[in-house]
């Protein structure tokens, strides 16, 4: 199973489950998950309008519309231990091939989950394997992402901005009120350091802010878990005026050899970089 | 239906995933170090071969990554391409999504510049009707 973490839920996925389609932001938003054959899971979330709102009436409309009123008489409330859901229901498809579906509220994040499987036989993949690994955070914490072979925890408070996932080049930027940080994995490094040197990736991602920003010295050695350079820019003088972009920007080109990847950042806090530098990889190391 | 836009052959994702893809020409492969060079001879095209006369012997080289390399040598015509995937993504730890879609680009690319050709099972559709 590999953990896939976006936009605050977390779940296991089996082997080769992998997004084709991500949409929306914390709020409001889908996921589609497709093998190499066909789609097998798709996830909706959906922030409860106001906190007065019923999310046990919210959790039966969102049955009747996708399983239909008849189909919705047989849904159960379905425990998920060591969770916090505050209401968790399961409707399993008695005559596959059809769907099974799990619809959850979850109070930390005021949020309803709903997870669709499709299913071409009896299996209760749903039951005995995702939904107890199935996990819900609150943005005010330190939220877990990870996405193909990119997983990070983004600092508290910061939410995801952007997001490049290229084959082989994934990359996503978080940003709050204060700043932004840029993650980006790079696979293979020894493929990615043959084509051209950890310097000139490092020059590379700083160039793409060379819009405000102008390097300022040479790279020095990174004091991080995994060896690599380090590069700071500063905010041209043109852009004096503009608070909103820090004065100072760090880039670090990292090598993580444990893993045979190249992981670049890019922020303006030092601290906040170094906590995301230690945390890539995270699903990995624990999978 | 006109005679210009006659309906093209569609696969389905299965099939292009079971497709095997076969060399289609003899080419001299040279390993370097960052991979290898891919020899193979130019055959001038109709209105070119009477405009354009190539001297014998013309060869016209592809540089290909250890990847690429990988999966021209998988092109033997047993190998589909499911299993080029799954062999990608195994030699170079990657998920199985980021190694289709390199492999699945570049196939095309062999294909397009008629270089490999991809051997498609075609299965012949029964309908029950009651």
């Amino acid at each position: 199973m590999t953990a896939v973490a976006w936009q605050g839920w977390k779940l296991d996925l089996p082997e080769g489950w992998n997004p084709v389609r991500l949409v929306g932001d914390f709020h409001k938003g889908q996921a589609l998950f497709v093998d190499l054959e066909r789609p097998r899971l798709g996830l909706r979330w959906e922030t409860l309008r106001s906190l007065r709102a019923d999310p046990g009436k919210a959790i039966e409309q969102a049955f009747n519309q996708e399983v239909g009123q008849l189909a919705s008489q047989e849904v159960r409330d379905q425990a998920i231990a060591g969770a916090d859901w505050d209401i968790s229901r399961l409707y399993v498809e008695p005559e596959p091939p059809g769907r099974n579906v799990w619809i959850g509220f979850s109070r930390g994040s005021n949020r309803l989950l709903q997870i669709v499987q499709h299913v071409q036989r009896r299996e209760n993949l749903l039951v005995d394997a995702i939904l107890p690994a199935l996990a819900d955070s609150d943005p005010a914490v330190a939220t877990p992402w990870s996405i193909f072979e990119l997983s990070c925890i983004a600092p508290a408070g910061m939410q995801l901005r952007s997001q490049r996932l290229l084959a082989g080049d994934l990359s996503l930027t978080f940003a709050d009120k204060h700043g932004w940080l840029t993650v980006r994995q790079v696979a293979v490094a020894e493929l990615a350091l043959a084509r051209m040197k950890l310097e000139r990736w490092l020059a590379n991602q700083q160039e793409l802010q060379r819009t405000h920003y102008v390097c300022d010295g040479p790279p020095t050695d990174a004091r991080t878990t995994s060896a690599g350079l380090v590069a700071r820019s500063r905010r041209r003088w043109r852009f004096f005026w503009n608070r909103r972009l820090p004065l100072e920007l760090i880039t670090y080109a990292l090598h993580d050899k444990g893993r045979d990847r190249l992981v670049l950042l890019e922020g303006a806090d030092d601290a906040l970089i170094k906590l995301a530098a230690n945390s890539v990889g995270w699903a990995q190391r624990n999978s | 239906m006109g005679f210009f836009n006659a309906k093209r052959d569609r696969f389905t994702r299965e099939q292009q995933l079971a497709a095997k893809p076969i060399q289609l020409i003899d080419a001299k492969l040279t390993e370097t170090s960052s991979g290898a060079k891919l020899q193979v001879p130019v055959k001038p095209r109709r209105l070119a071969g009477l405009l354009l006369r190539l001297p014998k012997g013309t060869t016209k080289t592809f540089e290909l990554d250890p990847l690429g390399l990988l999966v021209w040598q998988s092109c033997d015509g047993k190998t589909s391409v499911q299993q080029i995937i799954r062999k990608l993504a195994k030699r170079y730890n990657l998920n199985l999504r980021e190694a289709e879609v390199p492999t699945l680009t570049f196939l095309s690319t062999l294909a397009r510049k008629g270089l490999i050709g991809l051997e498609i099972e075609r299965r012949v559709r029964t309908a029950d009707h009651d």
